[in-house]
């Protein structure tokens, strides 16, 4: 059917704004550091980093950078879940795939929460391991919104 | 086209118009979003769409139960 097939443009054209989203926050985007955070802070947190030590300043204190980073990853797990919230809508998801969409948004879902979580605990290497990791789970939801993976 | 087939599409084309504008939102949403160079902002930006994907998330997750008994 024609509207379905509309349907998957669409959302294939959304899937590709996730994507730009996705790569966008892989490369570090944003401005340069304009933190509220005393420059101390920030030298100890890049000491703690070279050594191998968890940070002893939260990343929040750290750098707009690391809210950017973040965001990205949240807004795109917010276009991917609403894409396939969209899908299920529209009835074009349904039965195994329905099925197959609740497991991956799980999997991405826990590991948006994980990145929340060692982003707020500060320690930066962890936390850059985890946002990829996020980044691949939410890429992970794609090829089943734009029907490559039924 | 004749007037019955293009009733049979209002459920498939009428939850796809209901998210249109959500799309352009989340467009501006995410411009707005990734150019904040202020840190306060970006926490405060940070806060409300994790607010919200906490709830979409179970939204989908209840949705997709129920889409997969079909």
């Amino acid at each position: 059917m024609t509207i379905r097939r509309d349907i998957s443009e669409l959302i294939g054209a959304l899937l590709a704004c996730a994507l730009i989203v996705i790569l966008a926050a892989c490369s570090g985007l944003g401005e340069p550091v304009r933190s509220t955070a005393p420059a101390a802070a920030n030298i100890a947190a890049s000491v703690a980093d070279a050594a191998g030590a968890p940070a002893p300043v939260s990343l929040a204190d750290r750098s707009v950078r690391d809210e950017q980073a973040l965001l990205a990853l949240e807004l795109a797990y917010k276009l991917a879940r609403t894409a396939g919230e969209m899908g299920l809508d529209a009835g074009v998801i349904r039965g195994q795939r329905a099925r197959d969409l609740a497991a991956l948004d799980n999997r991405a879902y826990l590991s948006v929460t994980l990145a929340r979580s060692l982003y707020t605990a500060g320690n930066e290497a962890t936390w850059h391991d985890a946002l990829a990791e996020a980044n691949r789970a939410v890429s992970d939801i794609l090829p089943l919104l734009s029907g490559d993976r039924r | 086209m004749n007037l019955a087939s293009l009733l049979k599409l209002l459920p498939v084309v009428g939850p796809v118009l209901a998210r249109g504008q959500e799309f352009i939102d989340w467009y501006h949403e995410a411009s707005a979003s990734l150019h904040l160079t202020d840190q306060r902002a970006a926490q405060d930006a940070l806060a409300a769409i994790q607010a919200e994907n906490d709830e979409g998330h179970q939204r989908l997750q209840a949705k997709a139960a129920a889409a997969a008994k079909k």
